[in-house]
């Protein structure tokens, strides 16, 4: 087997080798609308004449053509093969379907069959807003097939994708779209702040030394809990201020500055602010440094919410959701930070390990960033 | 004759009118779909009962996934790139120890610009065989679509022991040919050619096309037309080759010669879009628009699936139908960050020049220092 297979991928090898610009057209897929009339559940679904052709052998004639005679004698056979496929599940119970007639439409790649039925839920409720969808149509002869659901729900339309990966969906009807795609956008944004290490850093470094006071060029440990407080708000605010803002700005397109620029600058100022607790310059004002790096870091999280493919219809909700989210991150850390560092802030590890060794690694992990990013070089894990 | 053509393209026209909206054929016999032609529908057909009643030999598996892979290309369809997934897979499950599985899933991901996972299964092979030929030709090709060449070469040198001095010798002077030694790779080529009598058509069609790349980048115009028809000849109906003919002839604005090669080959979109292209080069105003708007549909039901593969022929398609720079350039750069072949660096530059954007010119600059690529259509852009 092996040897024989060898000399046969070889030459389809050398065949197909080249073949990377030159695209067909799209691969196979049904396309499933599910819509609410009065009080009933419609369902067109649209599927492939090739796809259907492959799986039960339309032509019957071998002709070569697909007629509508021919269709037409299939439309039992395609409903039998076809709907047991396609489950739409209330309460863990499968729906019956009735058949209202049969029709054709055309798409890009061909001719499609539509088949038009009514969807009989299980219980009492004829309108489900709570369900889950099973699509398994095709999945066994064509992993590349795709199912692609619509449904429209007052007014509003929204699209799914099926696949062998992902062929049971759960829908909610119930649940304003808007207030999904706010949290969404928050989760989106706590996310980020995590795994952005680079503004953590930034963050820490300048939350290190607020538990501490500096008198006469000596750390002392701050007395009271209250002051503390101020101080780290202060910072947070700051910096949530700043970066509010120019996340905005370059959302909205109004400001837009080079990413390598951006991220330079992110990971520069990662470096002063680590710097500044070994030799500390600045000391009263930090939430200064926090605003005014807080304005380059805005535009770090703008590049990551602009690759979210947002439309425009949703840029006030995913803005405000992301911005939220970023701040809910950012409250996480110092929630965790806070009561570690003041329960410490008297020991000499605290002044010694955290503060002063701390600084140092950031500062070269940020030296690192820095040459990574202005000159386009890639040597870090992270 | 132009008559009959413009009715034709109304008619067609009509048809597309009609997307969306379902109906019922007005006649029995009225025809829905034409099948691949009669033999190929019929191998189909035999392949698929084959495989019914040999469920357990993998020999039969092997060689009908191979056919379906052959036959997708011929056909232009991914659907059946999607049968052979199906049944390697099966068989992955079945017999996980047989790297050739492996190597023929690699194929059919490459195909379908699943780049990462195909380099998965590549590393997999190449770590149990080193000097498997099939995953060293595939994955030299496939670093040098990512735009590593000077990687890519590593893996030709196994093929002078396991595939023969010609695929060794066609693997290095792609790469090199693409590293700044086009010149040199053409005169080795050239030196290798009286050899190739007795190869199989895939080789000598294989190397032709390479030819016909390295003489048409270092500007020998007469020289690219003599092999890019020579290969044509063997191969008539090979997309690859047409779409990179078509590329040349366009750079030549020989538009009829270009119109002739396409205007029966509209179902693969890369084609389309050179035909378009060459129609609109001459003038043919609403022959172009009508493909044009076909393509816009093709491109749209491609999006739904949520499959981003095609930013490079939709960069194309921005840029020289619809005069949108900004949307070329907003795709040309997503394609960069998957394909950086000589094509792709010409519509990231050629976009970004009608945009000024300083940062992809200087992303293409570095790159093209970087790897030494020669192409005349590149300089002439500069």
């Amino acid at each position: 087997m092996s040897h024989f297979v060898k000399i046969i991928t070889l030459q389809l090898i050398l065949n197909l080798v080249f073949t990377l610009s030159s695209f067909a057209h799209k691969p196979s897929d049904s396309y499933i609308f599910i819509r609410r009339e009065g009080d009933s559940v419609f369902c067109d679904w649209e599927i492939s004449l090739k796809d259907l052709d492959y799986a039960i052998n339309l032509d019957r004639n071998k002709d070569g053509n697909i007629t509508w005679g021919e269709l037409k004698s299939k439309h039992k056979d395609i409903e039998e093969y076809a709907l047991p496929q396609f489950s739409f599940i209330v309460s863990g119970e499968k729906s019956t379907y009735s058949s209202i007639s049969h029709l054709v439409n055309k798409h890009s790649d061909g001719s499609y069959t539509v088949l038009r039925f009514k969807i009989d839920p299980p219980g009492k409720d004829k309108l489900p807003k709570d369900f889950d969808i099973t699509y398994d149509f095709l999945f066994d002869i064509d992993p590349q097939h795709r199912g692609i659901l619509t449904i429209r729900h007052k007014g509003n339309t929204s699209t799914y994708i099926f696949s062998p990966e992902n062929s049971t969906q759960h829908f909610n009807l119930n649940e304003s779209s808007k207030l999904k795609q706010l949290l969404d956008f928050i989760w989106q944004g706590v996310w980020h702040i995590w795994i952005g290490i680079d503004h953590i850093l930034f963050l820490l470094s300048l939350l290190f030394a607020s538990v501490l006071i500096r008198e006469k060029n000596v750390w002392k440990e701050a007395d009271s809990l209250k002051k503390v407080l101020i101080e780290i708000i202060k910072i947070i605010s700051a910096f949530t201020i700043a970066h509010s803002i120019t996340l905005s700005l370059a959302v909205l397109g109004i400001v837009s500055l080079p990413s390598a620029f951006v991220e330079s600058v992110i990971a520069f100022s990662v470096f002063l602010a680590a710097l500044n607790n070994i030799f500390p310059v600045v000391y009263g004002k930090k939430w200064l440094i926090a605003f005014l790096f807080g304005l380059v870091h805005g535009f770090g999280f703008a590049s990551v919410l602009m690759e979210l493919d947002l439309s425009k219809s949703s840029l006030i909700i995913s803005l405000l959701g992301f911005n939220l989210g970023v701040e809910f991150g950012q409250l996480a850390i110092v929630l965790i930070f806070t009561p570690i560092a003041f329960l410490l802030r008297k020991t000499a590890f605290y002044r010694s390990v955290i503060l002063i060794f701390g600084s140092i690694v950031i500062c070269v992990i940020a030296i690192l960033w820095f040459i990574e990013r202005a000159f386009n070089l890639s040597f870090l894990p992270f | 004759m132009k008559k009959k053509l413009l009715i034709a393209l109304t008619i067609y026209f009509l048809s597309l009118c009609s997307y969306g909206a379902a109906f019922i054929p007005s006649k029995d016999s009225e025809v829905l779909e034409v099948l691949p032609k009669g033999s190929i529908s019929s191998e189909v057909k035999r392949l698929k009962t084959i495989l019914f009643i040999n469920q357990n030999d993998p020999e039969l598996a092997f060689k009908a996934a191979s056919k379906f892979i052959q036959i997708g290309k011929t056909e232009s369809d991914p659907r059946y790139f999607g049968y052979a997934e199906s049944i390697v897979n099966k068989w992955i499950e079945r017999d996980g120890e047989n790297l050739d599985w492996y190597v023929l899933r690699a194929t059919i991901s490459q195909y379908n610009h699943k780049f990462n996972k195909a380099l998965k299964d590549l590393d997999f092979v190449l770590e149990k065989d080193k000097e498997n030929p099939q995953a060293c030709l595939i994955k030299s090709n496939l670093l040098c679509t990512q735009g590593e060449y000077l990687e890519s070469k590593r893996y030709c040198l196994p093929l002078l022991r396991s595939a023969g001095e010609i695929i060794a010798i066609g693997c290095a002077s792609y790469s090199s040919g693409l590293n700044g030694n086009a010149e040199r790779s053409l005169i080795l080529l050239e030196g290798i050619s009286p050899r190739l009598l007795k190869s199989p058509i895939e080789e000598k069609v294989w190397i032709l096309s390479l030819k016909a790349d390295l003489a048409q980048r270092l500007g020998k115009k007469e020289l690219a037309e003599k092999y890019f028809n020579q290969a044509i000849i063997l191969k008539p109906n090979d997309s690859f080759l047409l779409s990179n003919y078509a590329d040349f002839l366009l750079s030549e604005q020989k538009f009829d010669k270009t119109i002739s090669l396409l205007k029966d080959k509209t179902n693969n979109d890369g084609l389309l879009l050179r035909l378009a292209i060459a129609e609109k080069g001459k003038g043919l105003t609403k022959e172009s628009k009508l493909h044009s708007e076909e393509l816009g549909i093709r491109f749209k039901e491609q999006k739904l699936r949520k499959d981003f593969v095609h930013q490079r022929e939709e960069a194309i398609y921005y840029l020289k139908l619809l005069n949108d720079p900004v949307k070329s350039l907003e795709l040309a750069k997503e394609n960069w960050q998957i394909q950086k072949e000589p094509v792709d660096v010409r519509i990231l530059l050629e976009s970004a020049l009608k945009r000024k954007d300083e940062d992809s010119i200087k992303e293409v600059k570095s790159f093209l220092t970087k790897t030494k690529l020669e192409d005349v259509n590149i300089e002439s852009l500069r």
